[in-house]
This record gives structure tokens, C-alpha cells and sequence, in this order.
């Protein structure tokens, strides 16, 4: 059974802000990563042969977070990083909202992308453990401790430099 | 020191993905169907081109074969040439002709080009008698 059209719009709508969100964190522009998501869903389309509608909502994470995987790869690879990392998101625009969130930026940069990657997914996505064990092909335990790690990671880093 | 959904706010998307992404479907589906389209035609094309090979290359190859039967009947009743002339002929042929003098007698030479085939003009050899 192939992937209906409807099925693969639906399924946008569904998962549109939480892709954007876990993907805000990684590549902290707006057009890459609207540019991941539409580009994660192409993909599938043309596979949708081999896609059935019950696999599609694990299907688009893992593709959307290996896109920008690829894409963080190749701007490290020739030394690329924007000019104008888009900070949009303090709410208020407050200039300590902005350096909160810049300190944000910092720390998730320095977790590592396994742990990063858990993060995000257990916040955004709205997935349980199990699915995001599915996503990124690990073990369900493992998802608790890169959880943890994360945390305690992001704890530490945040709160030295709130010290700093 | 703040929780993480207060570093982690939740953000808006920007408006217009899901558009995109229909509009790049749309343009995906309308992209196969020319292409299927143009498959069709050129299948609909070769039915009648290999038609009319069919029906135009026989009766050429039949009358390549007619000519070439014809020459290689007449090279060897013509080929040899006259003995008691004297007279050779290379890759053609000679008919001794009618003459109205005693001493002169006349010949129909052809001759045929080896890479072409194509015949040489008719020439008449005179050739006098010692």
C-alpha cells in the first residue's frame, strides 16, 4: 500500500512546528531548516511506494534530522557558518530574553549531537520514548541516560556562564 | 536558574511550508506526466515508422538484387573478349558491329568502373586489320 497524498499533507500539518522546533536548535536558521522539512518530505514522496501511513511520521523525523545532520556536516566541512544566526525567538526582545537565548545556543552547540538530538526530540516532538528509541535506532534505555546526560549537561554549561 | 521549557520556548514556523510543499508535488506530478505522455507518443510513432520501413525496403532490396542478378548473368556471356581481334577488354565487354569496310571492323565496348558499378559511356573501337 502506497502513501496517499492527503496522508502526506496531514501529516505535515502535524508535525510541521514540532520538526521546526527540534530542528531551530541544530541548524538555528529559519529558511535551512524550512528547507530540511520540505526536503524531508520530497523524499518520501518519491519513496511512497514503500511507505505505508502508520510508518510515516517516524519516517519524516529520522529523514528531517539526518538532512540536517548532512547539513551541519558540510558546514563544517567548508568552515561555513552563517552570518546571521536568526535569535528571533525571545519573546519579549528584551536584550537579557536575547542573551539568554544566546547562551542557549552556546551550551546546545556544545552538547553532544547524540545527546542533542535526544533532547530536543523528548521535548519537541511529542514522542514517547520508545519512538524516539525508533527514530535514532538506539536502545529505549539509552534514551533515558542521553536524556539525563544532556540535562545535566546543559544545567552545568548554562550555569556557568549565568555565573561568568 | 530557569526549567527548559523556559530556554526552549516553543516557536511559530514560518507560514507558507505546506503551499511549497504542494506546489513541488504538483509540479513532481505534472513533470511524469509529460514524460509518460512523451513515452507514449514516441511508442505510438515507431508502430507506423517501422510500417513503413517495411513496407518501402522490399521492393528496393528486391530490385538491388534484380540488377545485381543481371550483371552477374551478362559480365560473363560478354566478358570474354574477341580472340582473333587482338582486343582486350577490362571490366566491360565488346560486341563486334556491322562494319561497311572491308578492312575496318567495329566494336561496342562497355565498360564497367570496379568501385562504382557505374558504366562507362559507350565508346566504338576501331581497330584496322594488318
Amino acid at each position: 500500500m502506497s502513501l496517499r497524498e492527503d496522508a502526506l499533507y496531514a501529516s505535515y500539518c502535524r508535525l510541521e512546528r514540532a520538526l521546526f522546533n527540534v530542528l531551530y536548535r541544530q541548524l538555528w536558521q529559519h529558511e535551512d531548516c524550512q528547507d530540511v522539512i520540505h526536503d524531508a518530505y520530497l523524499r518520501i514522496w518519491a519513496r511512497r511506494e514503500r511507505i505505508t501511513p502508520d510508518t510515516l511520521d517516524a519516517l519524516v523525523w529520522t529523514t528531517a534530522l539526518n538532512l540536517a545532520r548532512n547539513r551541519l556536516r558540510w558546514r563544517r566541512l567548508w568552515r561555513h557558518e552563517p552570518l546571521d544566526v536568526d535569535l528571533h525567538e525571545a519573546p519579549t526582545g528584551r536584550d537579557d530574553d536575547f542573551l539568554a537565548t544566546r547562551r542557549l545556543h552556546d551550551a546546545l552547540q556544545h552538547l553532544p549531537a547524540a545527546e542533542r538530538d535526544v533532547l530536543l526530540l523528548s521535548e519537541f516532538s511529542g514522542l514517547r520514548g520508545a519512538e524516539i528509541a525508533s527514530v535514532l535506532g538506539i536502545p529505549v534505555g539509552t534514551v533515558a541516560s542521553r536524556k539525563h546526560h544532556a540535562m545535566t549537561h546543559l544545567k552545568a554549561f548554562l550555569g556557568d556562564t549565568a555565573h561568568a | 536558574m530557569p526549567d527548559l521549557p523556559d530556554w526552549l520556548p516553543e516557536l511559530d514556523p514560518p507560514s507558507g511550508g505546506l503551499t511549497r510543499l504542494q506546489d513541488a508535488v504538483a509540479a513532481q506530478r505534472h513533470r511524469r506526466a509529460l514524460r509518460r505522455r512523451g513515452l507514449a507518443w514516441a511508442t505510438m510513432a515507431i508502430v507506423p515508422l517501422v510500417a513503413l520501413a517495411l513496407w518501402l525496403l522490399p521492393p528496393r532490396l528486391q530490385q538491388q538484387h534484380r540488377t545485381q542478378a543481371l550483371v552477374a548473368a551478362l559480365q560473363p556471356a560478354l566478358a570474354p573478349p574477341l580472340p582473333a581481334s587482338g582486343l582486350r577488354v577490362h571490366d566491360g565487354a565488346a560486341v563486334a558491329l556491322p562494319s561497311g569496310q572491308a578492312n575496318v571492323r567495329l566494336y561496342l565496348v562497355q565498360t564497367v568502373a570496379p568501385r562504382s558499378r557505374t558504366p562507362t559511356p559507350l565508346h566504338h573501337v576501331t581497330h584496322e586489320l594488318p
